[in-house]
């Protein structure tokens, strides 16, 4: 299998003179949990459904494991699972029988999947109970089930969380990141709760008005986005000293122009402050620095969010 | 595509509208064979004081060699029954009369709708096509699992009344291969026409996404229309010809007093074009389709 699992080239959607989706180079590599952000109507569930040939592409190119071609990219889905927008169910079927629709659907072989994927979700219980009656979480979860039906190579996961409370949040969370760990499932997550995406993604990409404006791996966004206590002095050495046997900070790092960058006890900046000028070390500047995802997410959609 | 079909097939029988459709039918078909017997002992208090003006005995399809028009008359609906002793009908009249006209129509239209459209309307439509079935692949599945529903509500409302016909008054002759073959004969034609239909409300149920729409326009044409069409027959030849050409002629065709083989053939040599047509045009359709 490509060590790339999806890949879009110039991949737009348009509707009228409406550009749903524009341009789009996206690179989903195996083994990633893709944190797909964007504010509501930026683009995110088009782009899905293209990928999931629910809807057309206007141009552009799609690569999903390995097949570029139209007959190629029937079977790769073969071996997608996924949920785009709500997940949508047979109201009157139980949720075994939608799970029966969708493992013929799929040529999945033997019933002891469904099972299988119902306990993962915790819906094992519901039994007779149609579905129409479910909770809008307990939909949700067992839109997660008919996502991991039959082992899926990739999982694309429209706002998976929706609906959930958090207990069941994190419990999927941990799903997610066990089917990733464990059965090297490569999962796409679009979401606008940064929040869950930060602990979940090894990987991001960030797309506004139908475009992807940029895709960032963790740790260079961990790095980014890392907060530390500047501080600007004119005696840096003994400055080091007190940091290093009064504080025992030994995460830091010296730039030039005397500033030192320290992250760890971010809390304690009054102290470091108060110690340093007892010390007779002259502070020209201190304060915490560095942004957050949320800033981070602002800054590169360029402004105000309400993601 | 197998699967797929497994899967249409499931849902159909899982569908609730499917199930009151069923319900239906069955009153449906027990009133009729009700009606035949209150007919027939209406008929034979009315005849009491003499003898039947005619002793006709059963009815005769004609042969192929007998090239009269068969005797339809457009715009006719619900369920007819002409027995040609009223005070003892036979099960192969009542056969012949159980399919009706415009009748079975809206059960196939409310059955389509409910199948394609609800797909549309509860978005489980994506969970099937997101999984890389082919559009064409889906859209024949559909189809034969519709033309399986279409098959059991026109067995039943054929099959109740002429079963309980048969059982009192006998068949009218005797149940030979020959009455076996023609039976067979005639509801597998009354099957490619009402396939015709399915595919003809399919088309509009994925062209309008709509089950109000659907539900509507189906009756509309296939129930309202011929009472409105029925006027020009037989005034105009171009529109005789395009009339023949439906399933508004070919559905009561085939079980019309009168209809020869040959009437029957070109019924089903129509419907089998029309079908292909039909099926290619949605074929077409749902694969250019966004599906949001």
């Amino acid at each position: 299998m490509s060590e790339i699992v999806l890949r879009t080239r110039n991949l737009t959607k348009r509707y009228g003179k409406e550009f749903a989706v524009k341009d789009v180079g996206m690179t989903v590599k195996k083994g990633e949990i893709y944190g797909f952000i964007g504010k509501n109507g930026a683009g995110k569930t088009t782009l899905i459904r293209l990928v999931t040939g629910l809807i057309h592409k206007t141009r552009g190119d799609i690569e999903l494991m390995g097949a570029c071609s139209e007959k190629d990219l029937h079977s790769a889905r073969t071996m997608i699972g996924s949920i785009v927008g709500f997940p949508y169910f047979y109201g009157n079927m139980t949720a075994r029988e939608n799970l029966e629709v969708s493992r013929l659907v799929r040529n999945i072989a033997g019933e002891k999947c469904l099972y299988e994927a119902l306990a993962l979700v915790g819906l094992e219980t519901t039994g007779k109970k149609k579905v129409k009656s479910f909770s809008m979480g307990m939909k949700q979860r067992l839109g997660i089930a008919n996502a991991l039906l039959g082992d899926p190579r990739f999982l694309i996961l429209d706002e998976p969380v929706n609906g959930l409370d958090p207990i069941s949040i994190v419990e999927m969370r941990e799903l997610f990141k066990k089917v990733n760990r464990e059965k090297e499932v490569t999962i796409l997550i679009s979401s606008h709760i940064l929040e869950e995406l930060s602990a979940i993604a090894t990987a991001y990409g960030i797309i506004d008005n139908g475009r992807l404006v940029e895709e960032i791996s963790a740790g260079e966004l961990r790095e980014k986005c890392q907060r530390y206590i500047e501080i600007d002095v004119i005696k840096l050495q003994n400055a080091v000293v007190i940091l290093e046997e009064k504080f025992n900070i030994r995460d830091y790092e010296v730039l030039p122009n005397h500033i030192i960058r320290v992250f760890s006890h971010l809390d304690a900046v009054g102290e470091i402050n108060a110690s340093l000028l007892k010390e007779g070390v002259t502070v020209n500047q201190i304060g915490l620095k560095g942004q957050n995802l949320e800033d981070y997410f602002i800054h590169a959609i360029g402004g105000n969010a309400d993601a | 595509m197998l699967r797929l079909i497994k899967a249409e097939f499931y849902k159909l029988f899982k569908n609730k509208t499917f199930k009151v459709l069923i319900a239906f039918i069955m009153v449906l078909a027990i009133a009729a064979a009700g009606l035949m017997f209150l007919d027939s002992s209406e008929g034979f208090i009315g005849d009491n004081d003499g003898a039947p003006e005619q002793q006709n005995g059963p009815a005769q399809i004609p042969s192929a060699a007998e090239e009269r028009e068969p005797a339809i008359k457009p715009g006719e609906s619900g369920i007819q029954f002409e027995s040609s002793v009223p005070e003892r009908p036979t099960g192969k009249e009542t056969f012949q009369g159980a399919f009706g006209g415009g009748l079975l129509e809206i059960f196939f239209v409310v059955l389509t709708a409910a199948l394609v459209v609800g797909e549309y309307a509860a978005q489980t439509i994506k969970n099937i096509l997101a999984y890389g079935n082919k559009r064409e692949h889906y859209y024949l599945a559909k189809f034969i699992a519709l033309c399986c529903g279409m098959v059991i509500i026109t067995g039943l409302m054929a099959a109740v009344p002429t079963l309980a016909v048969t059982l009192k008054y006998g068949w009218g002759a005797p149940f030979s291969f020959g009455e076996a073959a023609w039976v067979l004969k005639i509801f597998f034609s009354k099957t490619i026409v009402g396939a015709v239909i399915l595919s003809i409300v399919m088309l509009i149920a994925t062209l309008s996404r709509h089950y109000g729409a659907t539900v509507a326009l189906g009756i509309v044409l296939f129930t309202v229309s011929p009472s409105f069409l029925g006027f020009f027959v037989g005034k105009y030849a171009w529109f005789d010809k395009l009339y023949k050409l439906t399933p508004l002629y070919n559905w009561p065709v085939i079980t019309a007093v009168g209809a020869a083989d040959s009437h029957i053939l070109t019924a089903v040599k129509v419907s089998i074009l029309s079908l292909i047509i039909l099926l290619g045009m949605g074929v077409l359709l749902f694969k250019k389709q966004d599906v949001a």
